[in-house]
Order: C-alpha cells, then structure tokens, then sequence
C-alpha cells in the first residue's frame, strides 16, 4: 500500500475517525492497529522478518536495561547491533545478487526502522532513555504508520511520549496537518513524479542520448530537483498525516537549496539521517579511546589545530561512508560517500582558503549576489552527487559527464518534449518548481505560510483547500494512467 | 443556546457551501474539458430518461445500436421500443442499464444482444472503461452507479471514473480547445440535444431513440482482413461474462420482465472465418439452460433463411455492422417474427453448417497474413460451398497485370510483398457463369 493511494486515505479516514470516539488511554493501539494493517497490506512475508527484528530488539533493550555488569550491557548491545546491521546488510546486498533476489524478502523501511531501533538500543546503554516495557508501545513505536516507509528516522524518546498520551482533538492541528500533506501531495505527484518521467527516460537509455549533452544536462539537474520535491513531498505527507493524529514527527528538510556550504547542506538535507550520524557515529568514533590517541599524537606533532582536524577527518570518514553504504551497496554508493566525504573534510581541512582567496580576489562576501553564488556553487555539488548515486555503474557516470561536457548543444533542446513530458507537462513543472521555490523563500524568510492562510476567512480559506485539492487531483501523475485519446467522445 | 445553534447553522452551512464548490470546480472543469457535442450516447441517455415508458428495450453494443431501426420497430410493434445500445457495450455496463432501465419505466421485453465479438472483450476491474464510461457520464446519480464504478474501475481508475475531467485534464490547458467546445455547447443543437457533426462524410446519423443509421456499403466479395483479427475460441469469453448471463436471467426473472438474447446479423464473410460459429450458439443455449430458466431463450439472427435475409454485403458497413438499409430489412424481419407473422421454422436455419450447405455458393473476400520471411502475403478465399466453383486471381500493380492463380480448384495463393493495386478474383461456378470481384491491396 503506497502513501498516495486510496487504499491509504481510507486506512487513515477509518484511524482517524476511530482514533478521536476511543478513550485517550487506548488511542495508541487504533496507531498500533493501522500500523499493522498498514505493514500487512504490503507484504505478510516481510511482516514476519520484522516482527522478529521488532522483537528481538525489545527483549535486548530491557536485557541492556537490566543489567548492572557494564561489560555484559556492553556485550549485549554489540551483539544487537551486529545482529541488526548483519540482517540489514544481508538483505540489501542480497537483493542485488540474482540468484538470491528471489528468496530475500525486503521488510518495508527496514533502513530506517532498523536506524531507529540501533538508535533506542545505544541511547539505553546511555542511559538517555528507559526501555519500553510494553510491547505494544513499543510496536506503536517501531511501526509507526505514517514514518515506517521513509522516514522521518525518529527517536524513541520523542516518539513514545506523544504516541502513548493519546491526543485530544484540535480542529487546528487537523487542518495544518491536512494542509501539510496536501502541500506534500503537490509536491510530490504534481511535481516531482512529471520530472521523473524525464529523468528516468534519459538514464534508463544513455547509450541513446549519450549524444544530447543538453538532455544529459538537463536530466542531471531535473534529477536533483525531483529527489527533493519526491523525499520532502514524502515527509511533508507523512509529518501532515501524523499531525492529524496530533502527533509531531521530526523535520526532515529546511530548505536544502538555500545552503552556502555542503556541511550546511547536510544540516538542512535528512537532517534525521544526518542527525543520527551525528549522535550515533561522529561523535561514539571521536571520542573512541583510538581516535583521540591518533589525533593526540597528531596534535604533538603539528600543532593543536591537527588534533582537532584529525579527529573530525576520521569521524567524518567513517560517518560518509556508512552514510554511503546505508543509501545502497553499489560501487558508486560508495563513491557518492567518499564524494561527500572528500568535499566536507577538504572544506574543513582548508576552511582558511576562501577567505584569503577573496580577500586577495577583493570579492564582497557580503554581497546577496555572494550569497547566490555560494547557494548555487552548492547546489551543484549536490546535483554532481546525486547523478553519481543514480547511475547503475561508474562507467554510466562517466558517460553522463562525458556527454555533457562533449556534446551539449542548444538544439538539444528542440527535442525536450521527447522525453516523456509533453509541453503542458513542462510548464506545470516550471510553474510548480516556481511555486514551491517562492513558498520555501517565504519559509526561509521566517513567513509561516500555513498559519497566514489559517488567518483567512473559513470560506475562502477552505475554498483554497478545495481548489488546491482539485489541482493535485488533476494534474497530479497517480494512479492508471488514462489514454485521452482513447476518450475522443465522437463515434459514440 | 442560541448562539450555539446559530454558530453550528453557520458551520454546516459553511460545509455545505464547500461541498458544492468543490463538485461544481469538477463539473466545470468537465464542462470545458470534455467534448461530447458528437456523441451519440449522451442523446440516446437524454432521450432515454426523457420516454413516456418503454415497452420494448433492445440493448447491447454497436450491433445494437446500428441493427434496431426504433422507426421501424416502433411502427410495426405497435409500442415504445427504445435501442439502448452504445459502443463496445460491454454485459456488465448492459447489466446496469438493464436495472435502470426497469427501475424507471414498466418494461414488457428486453432483447439483448450477445454479438460474439463483442462477449469475448474482457469485463475485468479496470478494462475496457472508455465503454463503460460513456453510459455512466450520462446516467443520473445513484448508488447503483457508484457500486458499478467502483467495482468496474478498480483502485487506480477511481479518479478517472469519478472526476471525469481527470481522464482529459490537458485539454484544460489548451485554450483553442476549450474554446471550440464552449461554443460547440453554447450551440442550440447542442442544447436542444440534436446531433451537431456529420460523421463519415454526412453518411452516418443519429436517427432517435438510440438508432444510428449509416448509408456506407460494402460491395459483394470486396471483404479483406488478416487471419489474426478473426480467431473464434470460446475460451476468450470469461466466467465473470457468464454469471453476468446468468444474474440478467435471474433479475428479469424477479422482476416480471421477458428476456430475450440474440444476436443481430453479421456479414456471412466473419461467419465464415470464425469456421465454428455453431458451438458459439451451443455455448449460449447451454448457459441459459444453466440457468434453469425457461422464460428465457436465444435467437441467433444469423441463422436467418436467403429467402428473408439475402446473402449480401451491401446491408453492411463493416464486417459486422449493419448499415441504414440493412437495419430497416434486419427491424422488418424482426418484427414479422415477433409478430408471428413469420415461423421460427421459416425464418431460420437449425445450425450454420446447413444454412451454407444450402445457400448457392457466394465468394465473400480474403483474410491474409504476411509469411514470417516478409516475402509474400498469403492469402485464403472466404466462400461458402468452395467445392463448387473455379477461381481466378490476377493483380494490377503498377500497370501490370500478374496472373497469381491460374482458373483452378483450391482457395489459397500468394502476392509478393511489394505489391500494392487491385486483386481480381474470377469465380466461376458449376453452372457456367462465372463472377468478378476487387479487392484493393
């Protein structure tokens, strides 16, 4: 069952209606139920290896709990992860063997609740969180339904509270988390699923369009954009979803184009992903006993500024490339993280450069034009990072760069509407992308959009929800597609 | 207190008002987006609800609505007969209409046709809903209707089949477009529901309650199609067809209706190529009888006698559809039946195989197919009593004329690939005469 689906809407009418006539104490079991019937109707085979998974990480974490010997609490957790992160890696490189394809069964978004349980596991070694005795909250937890397929990553701690309280009803909360989903909606089946019609016309036949430099180009930049518009449309649909129930998921995008730098980017960019990096990795590894031994021996030798920079070269290394393997097992996963790797620790390592580079080229860094550039500069990086991952091979990649930089031409662009999209199409993605582009500057800016328009007027105001409801509606890419041509009503 | 019910009044009212809005953005939209000013269906719905009653309700798909001449039933039935045909009328869209049909006016027979080309089509979720869609965009709100669309649609169509501006959104984009269906609608014709463009040259109208007439003719013997587009396999028909069978039986049953199923004419040509049409009337009459019903029964109008029927072309505009002269000659007959004016004995055959045992021998056209090096085309004559006669085949291509079957037996022969013009077939019977016929290639 897919977030746009009708199947879906109806699960979360029938939760929702259900969720506000049952007593507050028992409103997190109509989540657990939906949860379950939502995980059930997209694969009773993968139910099974996740309810395992699920239930071995509750009986580990109160183990880890229980225990006072801190060599067993630690014993205890190693194996959990190891466990998780086998069972992980097992069915993702297992998927991409043939022979074993077709007995894997992929347990929906086992990425990112496996993610989430590591994390619960390490904050109750921490001691930052108790474990869930109650295997139901616990469930409710895991198989959250409107996160359980991509995410936000969330945390036990900030989940469990608001999901086990129970909510009360609030016309507000209902409505902005409509509003929230719908906005997601747009962004999503209006926007990014027309673009990625394009994107995946061009890279599933590069040796067609190896030719069309402008395509290629073209292709690269509208694939950036469509991962943006498809990811944040996801998370505003789930945040939406979940808003209604009265329950906050954590932010999972801030504007990812308005960043100067790259670590900026990944600030704004999954930042749940990146956030559990952060806690869960970067900083375990440097304070690891032999990451501070190297950089202390580091900082006799060079100075207490190499201390520090070797300690954050090692921990960003490993950090990019667990971030690399976890997005996939292929090669050029693992290239995109040394990539980004490379890019944050060269920044970092000279971060001293820019400085003197435009003090001696006089460039006015306060300038917004300054601003823009670094925006764009950044930007790019990103659009070159995400064609790396989005190849099947390195040697697509090569070809994608190589037909850019051999064979643009302007008169590539007179067969555009080749690629899938006709000419409406394309103006619905430059005016959408507009839109969403001056509503994430008014964001940025500090407007709140969703509460200007919840000052309006009931009637206009939900005359806008209809008229905006009927435009996903219409132009949205979902569902069978329809042959017009077939609905010539003459002849009949 | 009452502000409490004033603020409630208001709230529901507001509701309301958004409700409205919201249906009626859909049915602009459909408005401008849709353009229906040829359609046949939305004036044979509009003059469907708009009967006094119907005694006599013909249904089923093209072979219907082409076959029925309702002026010439009307007047030789003595009562108000209506043809509810539409294109591609699949049984389940008929099986819907059939209960609109009797719940809005007190229906004495329904006669439905069961053409086979068009039982075979499939009436799974999500197939074939253009056909089904051309009856449902006209027929008035119902809960029947919504079950039939949400059955019929499956999850993926339910945009398209509930916000019917969905399925042609880009027009909405296309000013010129919209401009030209705003004023084909604002037209008079439109809005008194007459038929507004000329289809087929000016040959083909609407010609009221639900008949369509076309005065295009097929010469004798001028026949051609391939050998793939006349397979007849009754395994094609599917399950979910025969229960439908069998649910009209039973709902005519509970409802006091008369149920007939039928099969309007086609060319003897098709009859021919589908080599074992008797087992098709077999298939119907075992599913009827199935059905345990014996108020029920089916007359298959192929079987129809030379003598009532003459073995021509000409009454048709296609391979299976009947043309104006032949829907006048197809609803006289008819009616001579249903009136008793005419036996069951005399009108038709027991079976196909005798009716061409019996019929003079008669060339009908060629069905062909290329061979799989591409070289040639391989053709076979379509004819009834082929024993009986002599064939010769001669092309004009570029001028010249190639002799590709000398004056011999047998049916079959081949034309180079690379030949376009005109095939003469000679025929020449055991009596001595002998018959020319063209088929362009």
């Amino acid at each position: 069952m897919s977030l746009i689906s009708f199947g879906f809407l109806v699960l979360v009418g029938l939760a929702l209606c259900v969720y506000y006539i049952v007593p507050m104490n028992y409103r997190w079991c109509i989540l657990l139920i939906a949860s379950l019937v939502f995980y059930v109707y997209s694969g009773r085979r993968a139910m099974i290896i996740a309810a395992i998974i699920v239930n071995f990480s509750y009986y580990m974490a109160i183990q880890i709990e229980k225990s006072t010997d801190g060599r067993k609490r630690k014993i205890v957790l190693s194996l959990s992860v190891v466990i998780l992160l086998t069972v992980l890696a097992l069915i993702k490189i297992g998927g991409r063997i043939d022979s074993l394809a077709g007995y894997l069964i992929m347990p929906m978004g086992i990425s990112y609740f496996s993610l989430s349980i590591i994390g619960y596991l390490l904050d109750i070694y921490w001691k930052k969180d108790t474990a869930e005795r109650n295997i139901g909250h616990y469930l409710t937890f895991v198989f959250y339904f409107p996160k359980i397929v991509q995410g936000p990553i969330s945390r036990h701690g900030f989940l469990k509270s608001q999901i086990i309280a129970g909510k009360r009803f609030d016309y507000n909360q209902v409505c902005f988390g409509m509003q929230l989903a719908l906005w997601g909606g747009f962004k999503k089946i209006v926007v990014a699923d027309r673009i990625n019609r394009l994107v995946s016309t061009v890279y599933s036949n590069l040796d067609i369009y190896a030719s069309h430099g402008g395509i290629l180009a073209i292709a690269m930049l509208g694939s950036a954009v469509q991962l943006y518009l498809d990811f944040s449309g996801y998370t505003d649909i789930a945040r939406g979803i979940s808003q209604m129930f009265g329950i906050e998921l954590e932010e999972n995008f801030n504007h990812p184009f308005f960043s100067r730098s790259a670590s900026e980017f990944w600030q704004r960019w999954h930042m749940t992903l990146s956030g559990w990096f952060k806690d869960y990795l970067f900083l375990p590894v440097s304070r690891s006993q032999s990451v501070k031994k190297l950089s202390k021996q580091m900082g006799l030798r060079f100075g207490p500024a190499a201390r520090k920079k070797t300690m954050m070269i090692i921990s960003t290394a490993v950090v990019w490339i667990a971030t690399g393997l976890w997005h996939g097992t292929g090669v050029n996963y693992i290239v995109w993280g040394i990539y980004w790797g490379g890019i944050i620790i060269f920044s970092e390592l000279f971060d001293f450069l820019p400085q003197r580079i435009n003090k001696w080229l006089k460039i006015n860094t306060s300038a917004p034009t300054w601003e823009l550039f670094r925006m764009i500069r950044t930007f790019m990086i990103f659009v070159l990072g995400k064609m790396i991952s989005a190849q099947k091979s390195l040697y697509d990649v090569k070809m994608v760069l190589w037909g850019i930089f051999r064979n643009i031409h302007l008169n590539d662009i007179s067969v555009i509407y080749d690629f899938g999209l006709s000419k409406i199409d394309f103006m619905i993605v430059l005016w959408g992308m507009l839109f969403v582009f001056m509503v994430s500057l008014m964001q940025e800016k500090g407007i709140s959009v969703r509460e200007s328009i919840a000052r309006w007027n009931a009637v206009p105001r939900w005359m806008f929800y209809s008229t905006a409801l009927s435009i996903v509606l219409l132009v949205g890419i979902y569902g069978a597609e329809y042959d017009t041509s077939s609905f010539a009503y003459q002849f009949f | 207190m009452i502000v409490k019910v004033r603020k409630l009044l208001r709230k529901i009212l507001a509701i309301t008002f958004i409700i409205a809005f919201f249906i009626a953005s859909w049915f602009g939209l459909r408005y401008i987006s849709v353009d229906d000013s040829s359609s046949y269906t939305r004036l044979t719905m509009h003059e469907f609800y708009n009967q006094e009653n119907i005694d006599i309700l013909f249904m089923g798909a093209s072979h219907c609505y082409r076959g029925f001449d309702t002026n010439v039933t009307d007047e030789m039935l003595g009562c108000n007969t209506f043809n509810l045909g539409s294109s591609s009328q699949l049984l389940d869209t008929t099986y819907l209409l059939m209960r609109e049909a009797v719940e809005t006016y007190d229906i004495d027979h329904i006669y439905v046709d069961l053409s086979y080309n068009v039982s075979k089509e499939s009436i799974k979720r999500g197939e074939n809903l253009t056909s089904a869609y051309i009856i449902t965009d006209y027929m008035r709100p119902s809960l029947k209707k919504i079950a039939f669309l949400l059955n019929k649609s499956g999850e993926g169509n339910y945009s398209n089949s509930f916000l019917a501006a969905r399925r042609n959104w880009q027009n909405i984009f296309d000013l010129r477009y919209v401009y030209s269906v705003l004023m084909k609608k604002g037209s008079p014709e439109y809005l008194n529901f007459a038929y507004i463009d000329g289809i087929d040259g000016g040959k083909e109208r609407y010609a009221g309650k639900g008949f369509v007439e076309n005065d295009r003719e097929i010469a004798d013997g001028s026949f051609k199609d391939t050998f793939e587009n006349e397979t007849f396999n009754l395994d094609d028909i599917d399950e979910d067809w025969i229960t439908i069978v069998k649910k009209m039986i039973k709902y005519c049953d509970n409802h006091n209706v008369k149920l007939t199923f039928i099969s309007v004419p086609i060319s003897s040509y098709r009859l021919l190529c589908y080599k074992d049409y008797d087992s098709y009337i077999s298939f119907i009459e075992g599913i009827i009888s199935e059905s345990g019903s014996n108020k029920v029964n089916y007359i298959d109008f192929n079987l129809m006698r030379e003598k009532y029927w003459p073995d021509t072309s000409t009454y048709y505009i296609d391979y299976s559809h009947l043309n104006t002269l032949g829907a006048k000659e197809f609803s006289r007959v008819f009616c001579q039946y249903i009136n008793g004016s005419i036996s069951e004995e005399e009108l038709f055959y027991s079976s196909i195989s005798e009716k061409y045992e019996n019929t003079e021998a008669n060339f009908y056209g060629l069905e062909y197919e290329t061979s799989p090096d591409g070289k040639s085309i391989h053709c076979h004559m379509i004819a009834s009593r082929p024993n009986s006669f002599q064939s010769k085949v001669t092309f004009y291509h570029e001028g010249r004329e190639y002799v590709l079957k000398e004056l011999s037996d047998g049916l079959d022969f081949g034309i180079p690939s690379d030949f376009s013009g005109v095939c003469k077939v000679e025929i020449l019977y055991c009596n001595g005469t002998s018959k020319y016929y063209e088929i362009s290639f």
